[in-house]
């Protein structure tokens, strides 16, 4: 199982310019640009997520096969009930102020991901007791266990390959190298992350070497291609859905009736969307949680079922066989998605009036990033991003245990009043400029998220 | 494996009795045919033991991070029902420490080892092979293994480099900002200690390697000639009375006997190497591009001053290898290369010997 790929949609012969070199570069500044303006760079920001990834780091973290890792730990055992966890940490790690890890502050920064378990710190090892089994722990570590410390000035402090020189809210940040970073100084001697830039400017930036790495679409990939930029691609971690709103102020209330959200869900072609509208990037969907991270995805029927659509909507009274569905004009591809549902529906019998940014819509198109890898914790994110938290599972510490069986139960539960109706996972993609090299992959984690240790810039003076 | 088959049969049993059944399987997962047909086999005979034949089964063998899946979906009409069972994917201990005209010049390569680590550089000492990586140095003679460690005082800049010389039972080491001198006889000793000394560049060449880079600072000298400071450069190999840097710009630059510029060459990778052969002096060259495709070593005359202005004439076919090549280091009439295989990932040191041919 490869979780994230580098896309072959590069002219490849980029690599072999005159001039270029086979050992990479040190120096230069790696220019990123992303639609995310986050006012802070705090580890628990989830808008903050790819720059916290630049500053703070995990015990374990997952490898191109989704297998754990060693990071600041080196080594780690369990008993056999999983609620007895030992982990051994890397030795002269440092923060990026000079201080040393300790197990101290690692069992601190871990309290808050880790909610209902005891944490111990002796010596060089720290020790995760619970209740209730933890088979999933790597997982939750490996993604959301971010250890960090709190600077004199109150600032954050981690122990990853660069640190924040300056930092404008909502509009730009600054990182450098960390010297003393213990898996050796990054190659790159800055990076320069302009925020809050939407995807037409990124991709112009791009095609006009202002910048070296920006966030695309999918309906920007044959574009990117076009000019012989490479495309980084995480595991699908976006999820696409329509999501009804009855209870929201202003609202019509017709989509409270769940035989128009059932005829809704049936007359929707996913496979031409996918397609044609996506260029085939990610995957069509009914689930929830993407398969590679609950494996039965693929349980959830999605095929369209015209007839039946067609039924559930000739039972309506003829006014109450529209709804309004709206969307964020920021979204990717949100407008032709839309556009295209509507089509679906006229199908079905049903009229769905498209507009961008309407409070008042009945539905709405959204896209939800996945918070955790531990599909238990994964699901209960998505619930309660889709507002469907009262209907969600149970307590975390419950769910952490959860089988595959009752995690399909939970989502089946969740998903049979079509209140949320799963289009598609998407994964983040980023077009990447032709003087970008990566030492050893991956460039980004299956989640997204950003290791640039190992890029570096060709061209650059030493 | 078949635990789970089994309990998921006799789940489906109970939940389709009395109705014929069909059943399909599929496999999502990264389990080989084997292991597919061993759970067809249980899941089968774990139904027909129960005596319940039933409806259409659709049986999904699938993964997830942490877990195998095996799941049924019963279809009876428009009905639909689904049952899931599963079993860990690995145990979720932590893993080991990373493993350990004709032509004229034609190159032959022969193994030398091969390890899971990154190889830095080998080297021939009386009847043993000693093997430097980031981590120890390895003594091979025969069956016999000896291992000294390195000890890590300082983190190890990435793409590390590293170089070994070796006279007669002596041997020196050196590592970004580190030095370990060392011998092979009675047992493998080493010493090791923080150091910027220069690094031992090509027979009566030294220079001093950047601690915390993976290159040369610039800084060179040579017997006879002296010191000099020159641009930052990856490796260096001697031409006649010249020199040519492969140097961080991407490109080698060519130098006259009296360090004048004497041109450059774009088509060359980051390592090059002098190396003697039957027929006079040569260059070793890498192919410029990318460490995640093969990469060759070729051999190449040098005719500075020419009127190709030092434009490299190959002086033979290229040696091709499997994956990158990750170092090249000659030592007068030896020369060794390393090369990751791309499909194993493992590393592989090779010599390398010149004939020439008509």
């Amino acid at each position: 199982m490869r979780l994230s790929a580098w896309l072959p949609l590069a002219a490849l012969s980029a690599l072999a310019v005159c001039g270029a070199a086979t050992r990479p570069h040190y120096g230069g500044t790696l220019r990123v640009e992303m639609r995310a303006a986050p006012a802070a760079i705090d580890p628990a920001v989830v808008d903050a997520a790819p720059l916290a990834s630049l500053l703070f780091e995990t015990l374990v973290r997952l490898d191109e096969a989704g297998t754990p890792q060693p990071c600041l730990a080196v080594s780690w055992q369990h008993d056999s009930a999983w609620k007895r966890w030992q982990f051994h940490l890397r030795p002269g790690v440092k923060f990026q102020d000079g201080s040393p890890l300790t197990a101290a502050a690692v069992a601190a920064s871990l309290q808050a991901a880790l909610p209902g378990v005891a944490l111990t710190a002796t010596g060089d090892a720290v020790t995760i007791r619970a209740n209730h089994p933890l088979p999933d722990l790597l997982l939750d570590l490996a993604h959301n266990g971010l250890v960090f410390a709190q600077s004199a000035e109150g600032g954050w402090l981690g122990t990853g390959p660069f640190r924040p020189t300056a930092f404008e809210p909502g509009r730009r940040a600054l990182f450098a190298a960390n010297d003393d970073y213990w898996g050796g100084r990054p190659f790159l001697d800055a990076i320069d992350v302009q925020l809050g830039r939407g995807l037409r400017d990124q991709l112009l930036d791009l095609e006009l070497g202002k910048a070296d790495v920006v966030e695309v679409g999918p309906t920007d990939l044959r574009r990117a291609s076009d000019h012989g930029k490479t495309v980084w691609s995480s595991a699908a971690v976006n999820l696409i859905a329509i999501v009804f709103a009855p209870d929201a102020p202003g609202v019509s209330g017709r989509a409270d009736d769940p035989r128009l959200r059932e005829a809704l869900a049936l007359s929707i072609g996913r496979a031409a969307m996918h397609s044609v509208l996506l260029q085939k990037q990610g995957e069509p969907t009914a689930a929830l949680l993407p398969q590679w991270i609950s494996g039965y995805a693929f349980a959830f029927p999605m095929a369209p079922d015209l007839a039946r659509a067609r039924a559930l909507a000739n039972a309506l009274p003829p006014a109450a066989r529209a709804l309004t569905l709206t969307y964020d004009p920021s979204m990717r591809a949100a407008r032709s998605l839309a556009e295209r549902v509507a089509v679906n529906a006229r199908d079905a019998g049903l009229a769905v009036q498209v507009s961008p940014q309407n409070p008042r819509a009945d539905a709405r198109l959204a896209e939800v990033r996945l918070v955790s890898l531990n599909p238990a914790r994964a699901l209960v994110g998505l619930a309660a991003a889709f507002g469907l938290q009262d209907l969600a599972a149970p307590a975390p510490a419950v769910s952490d245990a959860a089988s595959p069986a009752a995690l399909y139960e939970s989502e089946r539960k969740l998903l049979e009043g079509f209140r949320t109706i799963p289009l598609f996972q998407l994964p983040v993609l980023y077009g990447v400029g032709s003087r970008v090299r990566v030492y050893a992959p991956p460039p980004i984690t299956s989640l997204g998220d950003w290791r640039f240790d190992n890029v570096w810039l060709s061209g650059t003076a030493p | 494996m078949s635990g789970a088959a089994r309990d998921l049969a006799r789940t489906v049993a109970a939940a389709v009795a009395h109705e014929p059944v069909a059943v399909t399987v599929r496999n999502l997962s990264t389990l080989g045919a084997g292991e597919t047909a061993e759970i067809r086999r249980v899941f089968e005979s774990e139904l027909r033991a129960a005596g319940q034949p039933a409806a259409e089964i659709q049986l999904t063998i699938s993964e997830n991070l942490t877990q195998f899946l095996l799941v049924a979906e019963i279809h009876r009409g428009a009905e639909r029902q689904v049952l899931l069972e599963s079993w860990p994917r690995t145990p979720a201990a932590s893993p080991a420490a990373p493993r350990d005209k004709p032509a004229r010049v034609t190159l032959e390569k022969k193994l030398l080892w091969e390890q899971d680590l990154p190889i830095l550089d080998v080297a021939q000492a009386a009847d043993a092979l000693l093997v430097l990586d980031g981590a120890r140095v390895l003594l091979v003679r025969g069956e016999e293994r000896q291992s000294a460690p390195i000890p890590a005082t300082h983190a190890w800049p990435r793409d590390l480099r590293g170089r070994l010389s070796v006279s007669n039972t002596a041997f020196t080491a050196w590592l970004p900002g580190t030095i370990c001198r060392g011998s092979t006889q009675p047992q493998l000793s080493l010493e090791c200690h923080d150091s910027q000394d220069p690094w031992l560049l090509a027979p009566g060449a030294i220079a001093l390697f950047a601690p915390d880079r993976n290159l040369f600072q610039g800084h060179i000298d040579i017997e006879p000639g002296g010191a000099r400071d020159l641009p930052p450069f990856y490796s260096a190999a001697p031409a006649g009375d010249a020199w040519i840097l492969a140097a961080a710009d991407g490109r080698a630059h060519v130098y006259t006997q009296a360090w004048e510029p004497a041109g450059t060459i774009d088509q060359w990778g980051s390592d090059i190497a002098g190396i003697q052969t039957p027929c006079g002096a040569r260059i070793l060259a890498t192919r410029p591009g990318s460490l995640s495709e093969p990469d060759a070593i070729q051999a190449y005359e040098l005719g500075v001053g020419a009127p190709n202005n030092g434009a490299p004439n190959p002086a033979g076919p290229a040696l091709e290898f499997s994956g990158p090549i990750t170092a090249l280091w000659s030592a007068g009439n030896s020369t060794t290369a390393v090369s990751r295989d791309l499909q194993t990932g493992r590393y592989a040191a090779f010599s390398l010997a010149p004939t020439c041919g008509s």
